[in-house]
């Protein structure tokens, strides 16, 4: 009889205990906290790192996790010199369940080409079960922007897609926060430097104030305004900002902006005698 | 005798929760990519835990079930199998 009875407890532990060793053995232990990610390639912030190439500086890396699923698209921003410079574009999908999984008609698509042009792109390779990268070769015409969305297969329960905004300018000299550096220290320095305030600076007409996107649309740039402000030692809300840009549409303004998640997004703003900074105090 | 009736109590109960949670987890499974059709996005990662380790937990749970319930159950296969064999019997007699 008791023999009987720790037979059975010892059974129940080894099932009850079996899916948790299992998934410490593959690496995989988790409880509801989403993929496993960060093995092989990483995920990386929106403005965690610059790299230059010829002609090109190439900011972070933008990353959208709405499903299951991981869309990491590097750069997120790109500056280049020359209108017409090619600027190659990597994507890379961290899947949460390993490939091949039985909604395999996921897919990974460009859309919303302003004022690029895809020149050459390869095919989706699936770099190991839980990873599939694909490289797009883009011809900057001028300031503009791609979407890069992954879709998830018909049926997948985990999500319907992920969507990562690249944004891509001309400028006459690379921002002199990233300067094209010469030395690996220097490198090193304005990595620091745009990691910790990538900002840009865009003064051009206020052509547009969108209250219900919270954005304005400055020099052909989609800035969205977000938040608490302070206007000269009045503080105000994003709607009552947007609302007092409106007056100001057609004058030039001067919006200093950071990139967050793909777009960007205001942090200082001149207007006329006016000057508003997000959350802190203005002049 | 007590301490075997709340022992057998609480494995009862256990059992009965982890096959609720094994039922509801797997119907949410089963109707995810109806649920993703219609725009309800439920943390799927979290519910497949679920399933998964209150199934293995129910399961283990039915060993223990099983000990604590061994006469029972070999009462009822021993009189399962006399009453086959009963009929078993009873109808090679009708046929001769």
């Amino acid at each position: 009889m008791r023999a009987r009875y720790v037979a059975a407890i010892i059974v129940f532990v080894l099932i009850t205990l079996s899916p948790l060793a299992v998934k410490l053995a593959t690496g995989e232990l988790r409880f509801g906290g989403g993929a496993q990610v960060g093995s092989t390639g990483g995920v990386s912030s929106t403005t965690a790192a610059v790299s230059t190439s010829s002609g090109a500086l190439l900011v972070g890396c933008g990353e959208s996790h709405r499903g299951a699923d991981y869309l990491i698209v590097c750069p997120a921003k790109a500056y280049v010199i020359s209108p017409g410079s090619v600027v190659r574009v990597n994507v890379t999908v961290k899947f949460a369940h390993p490939q091949p999984c039985p909604h395999s008609s996921w897919r990974i698509e460009v859309s919303d080409l302003n004022n690029v042009k895809v020149v050459g792109e390869t095919s989706t390779k699936l770099v190991n079960a839980y990873t599939a990268v694909k490289t797009y070769d883009v011809k900057v015409l001028g300031n503009g922007s791609l979407t890069v969305t992954y879709y998830y297969g018909v049926g997948c329960p985990y999500g319907t897609e992920e969507v990562v905004k690249v944004l891509f300018f001309v400028v006459k000299s690379l921002p002199e926060s990233s300067a094209q550096p010469s030395t690996s220290e220097q490198q090193a320095q304005a990595a620091t430097t745009v990691a910790t305030q990538p900002s840009i600076n865009v003064t051009g007409v206020l052509t547009e104030v969108s209250t219900s996107g919270k954005y304005v649309i400055v020099d052909n740039h989609k800035i969205y305004i977000k938040g608490a402000w302070t206007c000269g030692n009045e503080e105000v809300r994003w709607r009552d900002l947007l609302n007092s840009l409106s007056a100001d549409v057609g004058q030039v303004i001067s919006v200093n902006a950071v990139s967050e998640n793909g777009e960007l997004l205001a942090v200082k703003i001149v207007a006329g005698s006016t000057t508003c900074v997000r959350g802190g105090e203005g002049g | 005798m007590t301490s075997v009736l709340s022992i057998r109590r609480a494995v009862t109960l256990s059992f009965l929760v982890a096959w609720i949670l094994v039922g509801i987890s797997g119907y949410i499974l089963l109707s995810s990519p109806l649920l993703a059709k219609a725009g309800l996005r439920l943390p799927m990662n979290i519910v497949i835990d679920i399933h998964v380790y209150s199934g293995f937990t129910a399961l283990g749970i039915s060993a223990l079930h099983i000990a604590l319930n061994y006469d029972a159950l070999k009462s009822y296969l021993g009189s399962t199998f006399r009453s086959s064999g009963q009929i078993q019997r009873a109808k090679s007699r009708t046929k001769h």
